[in-house]
């Protein structure tokens, strides 16, 4: 069974202005990267439907839902804005915000209604992702939180136990918060650490409250932590969420900024973490979840050379593909080049010698790692505890 | 800030006749470390922590262990109870535990007991101030300790129409220089990084050797 491909250009709408960091544009990148290589065929996309604001209720405050309409409509005031988030430098107001935030939301919901109802397998929405999004507060260029309203939507109309794994090198803050208390969802971030990166939470010790104790995981890793060392993490800690929660579905977010070339974090990956994440993704969810796998975007900030790559990679992984490799395809660079302002790729993998040497490596590894076992130490087995001695 | 915006209203409280057995429930129960025993007037009397309750009976003479704990809480508590005033200031609070190495501080106003500080309180409350619950980015700079250091930072801030969480002024090991360290609410520093530096600040960042 084929995945669905959840895009449409009228997630165009979802636009702060030219020079803000969070541009649709990398919607665009990556579903005609891979349209180009063959892999995605243009009428298999799916536009996302607009979320009702009654299923924005199932997180979102019905009075910050009306803040952010109003603000859409030029009527809301600089006080009230501030209150929820809005007008801000992350987050300014333009006059599609309720529909193109809304709209995310809608093609997360219905990528994860097709899999939690057994209609797919899996579906991708490389439009959302937007993790910082808080029950009445629009935050780190997020304004509705799709993947919490999503789960929520998933939870009370089939039941189903979600694992939410969030890669995006900024720790995934607001579907942590929304399903802090909740043990039938469970949140796992694996981010730089908050030490001066936003929003500066994602603590080993964030662990959940009440009834969700347990179902909270944080993997903070240190600044400069390269692919070795953010894969065996990744790995590790995902294989032993899910031997804890025995999830019915997985989410993953899919953040492209942990690599070397963002502009936004301190993280020091390659291509090749991101080549990785989505294949280990698929392999777990066959493991654990008989394939049920919803992906989504998130961050990323290197547009054109790094963004496209790895969210394509995600459809790789999605179809049971090994990693795309060798030549990108003409066609996309002639594209898109004049528009970007560096050189666009011209393989799939990363040039090794770009990169800079990390004088700390080895004492990065170590502190990741054993951050790592603090995240699931109390959480697992006996005899799997043994497996890390 | 006041003790009387931060304590807590709901005390577990115990009579000074009750048994140790019940005090032992009335800690499990509520998950607390503290008893505060008061009369029937609600005045503080004692108070009875895991160390009191820890002596309350021998682990040479295990057949007694029952006996022990129907002996009254009196038995155990600790008498000479160091309180506090709603209307005293926090920092004033942060210091008698630190000074008296307090785990738990009552609150008594009119010879009545009204609320509790605890540990937890106190640090909850320093997390707080750090700003380090809320979204935000932190940024570091090492700067001369001179007057005014703050008054030109902040203002060059405010031009970037950020927010400040909060700032925290840090003594470094050269008594002539001290690190501002701000928490801001945006994801995006790197433009207000590029014009600091632009104005000739010094901007920590994370270290690749160190």
């Amino acid at each position: 069974m084929r995945p669905a491909y959840i895009f449409g250009e009228n997630e165009n709408s979802y636009r702060f202005h030219a020079d803000h960091p969070f541009n649709p544009v990398r919607l665009e990148l990556t579903t005609s990267l891979l349209i180009a290589s063959g892999k995605l065929q243009a009428s298999e996309c799916i536009a996302p439907p607009l979320a009702s604001v009654e299923s924005l209720a199932l997180v979102h405050d019905l009075d910050y839902i009306e803040a952010v309409q109003a603000a859409a409509a030029g009527e809301l005031s600089t006080l009230k804005a501030n209150k929820f988030g809005l007008g801000t430098e992350d987050t300014p107001i333009f006059p599609t915000i309720h529909e193109g935030a809304a709209r995310l939301v809608g093609g997360t919901v219905h990528a994860l209604d097709l899999v939690a109802s057994g209609k797919l397998e899996r579906a991708f929405h490389v439009g959302g992702g937007l993790h910082h999004g808080m029950r009445r507060k629009a935050s780190g260029f997020c304004v509705y939180n799709d993947a919490a309203v999503a789960i929520a939507h998933v939870r009370k109309a089939y039941g189903s136990r979600v694992l939410y794994v969030d890669t995006d090198a900024h720790h995934g803050d607001g579907v942590q918060w929304l399903f802090y208390d909740d043990d039938d969802v469970m949140t796992l971030s694996i981010h730089e650490t908050g030490r001066y990166l936003f929003p500066g939470t994602g603590a080993v010790t964030e662990r959940g409250n009440g009834n969700g104790y347990g179902y909270s995981w944080n993997v903070p890793v240190d600044a400069f932590t390269q692919d070795e060392s953010f894969l065996r993490c990744y790995e590790t800690v995902f294989r032993e969420a899910c031997e804890w929660f025995k999830p019915d579905i997985i989410v993953t977010q899919n953040g492209a900024d942990a690599h070397a070339f963002d502009p936004l974090t301190h993280l020091a990956s390659t291509i090749r973490t991101f080549e990785q994440i989505p294949q280990i993704a698929s392999r777990l969810a066959d493991e654990y979840t008989e394939g049920r796998l919803v992906a989504l975007g998130g961050g990323g900030y290197d547009w054109y050379r790094t963004v496209p790559r790895a969210w394509a990679q995600v459809w790789a992984g999605l179809t049971r593909e090994a990693p795309y490799s060798g030549d990108i395809p003409p066609e996309w660079i002639e594209q898109w080049q004049d528009k970007a302002d560096l050189a666009l790729p011209t393989r799939w993998d990363d040039h090794p010698y770009t990169f800079q040497h990390i004088p700390r490596r080895q004492q990065i590894e170590e502190k990741n790692w054993e951050v790592t076992k603090r995240a699931f130490w109390p959480f697992i087995s006996h005899d799997r505890k043994s497996l890390y001695v | 800030m006041l003790i009387e915006q931060m304590m807590n209203r709901h005390v577990v409280t115990i009579q000074p006749t009750n048994t140790i057995a019940h005090a032992a429930k009335l800690m499990r129960d509520h998950k607390v470390r503290h008893l505060i025993v008061t009369n029937p007037a609600r005045q503080v009397v004692g108070i009875v922590g895991q160390f009191e309750m820890s002596g309350a009976t021998s682990v040479f003479h295990p057949e007694s262990e029952s006996a022990d704990f129907k002996n009254p809480v009196s038995s155990i508590m600790r008498q000479d109870v160091t309180t506090a005033h709603p209307y005293d200031f926090f920092e004033d609070a942060a210091a008698l535990f630190y000074e008296y190495r307090l785990t738990c501080l009552p609150i008594v106003e009119q010879g009545k007991l009204v609320g509790v500080l605890t540990e937890t309180d106190l640090l909850r409350y320093f997390v707080q101030l750090t700003g380090a619950l809320e979204p935000s980015s932190q940024i570091e700079l090492l700067v001369e300790n001179t007057t005014g250091t703050l008054e030109k930072v902040t203002r060059l801030l405010a031009k970037t129409n950020v927010n400040i969480i909060n700032v925290f002024v840090h003594p470094t090991p050269d008594p002539y220089k001290r690190i501002i360290s701000f928490r801001v609410q945006t994801m995006n520093p790197l433009r207000i990084i590029e014009r600091l530096k632009r104005e000739g600040y010094d901007v920590l960042g994370p270290e690749m050797s160190q």
